[in-house]
């Protein structure tokens, strides 16, 4: 494989032939990391060299239970998501009739000359619905 | 491939000949790869931190959705209580505003008839 390496800015490059074993170093490196072996080469050309921090592994494996965690709750989420939708559209649709029989029973009382109760609490429930 | 780094560096390899350049490669391998693992390890780190904020806003959200849930379903039994007992009620209000009309139309009647 030849490798040019070209200056950020400027002119010149410098052409270097790489070996296929130690190309082949370059890409198996590439796939275990899931970077392209150009990645690799940049940072070993220009030096910027890291150390990890902590336990990479035990990292990875505590990303994994939240992923897992999050997952879970996701799926218990949904469907009472849909469970809540559902109720509450059967609320509305009560709160509808409700309004409905309400307004009769006030006429009524009416008519009858009788003093009507108003219910405050159920009124509250029905515009909340509504 | 085509690799582009700094004009300093540059300038620096500029003085290596090939074989220099390739063993850099091949001696520097075993640090490229901890470099590797240490993005890994800032990347994890930042999913690490979304995932905490996802699951937290999750679980208020779930907490939210139950409370909503439960409450939804007391004020539907609370509802339909409500509607049957206003149904019958309003029966028996209709009975009774039809009782009083079939009576004042019969005293209509009955003094119709008297004049």
């Amino acid at each position: 494989m030849r490798l040019k390496i070209k200056p950020e800015r400027g002119l010149g490059k410098i052409e270097v032939e790489i070996d296929e074993d130690l190309w082949r170093r370059i890409r198996g490196l590439g796939e275990r990391y899931g970077v392209s072996e150009g990645h690799i080469l940049r940072i070993i050309l220009t030096g910027e060299f890291r150390i990890p921090e902590g336990n990479v592994e035990k990292l990875e494996n505590e990303v994994k239970e939240l992923e897992k965690k999050v997952y879970e709750l996701e799926k218990k989420w949904a469907p009472l998501r849909y469970k809540a939708y559902g109720v509450r559209e059967d609320n509305k649709i009560l709160a509808i009739k409700l309004s409905g029989l309400l307004a009769e029973n006030t006429q009524l009382k009416r008519f009858l000359r009788k003093k009507a109760k108003p219910n405050f609490e159920l009124r509250k429930l029905i515009e909340y619905y509504l | 491939m085509e690799i582009i780094i700094p004009k300093e560096r540059f300038k620096e390899l500029k003085k290596l000949s090939e074989v220099e350049i390739v063993k850099l490669i091949e001696e520097n391998l075993e640090k490229a790869e901890e470099t590797l693992k240490a993005e890994r390890e800032a990347f994890l780190h930042e999913k690490k931190i979304k995932l905490e904020n996802k699951l937290k806003e999750i679980e208020k959200q779930l907490e939210a959705l139950e409370r909503f849930y439960e409450k939804a379903m007391q004020d539907r039994e609370f509802m339909h209580e409500m509607s049957e007992k206003l149904r019958k009620e309003n029966m028996a209000l209709r009975e009774e505003l039809e009782e009083k009309n079939r009576a004042l139309k019969n005293k209509t009647r009955e003094r119709t008839w008297k004049d």
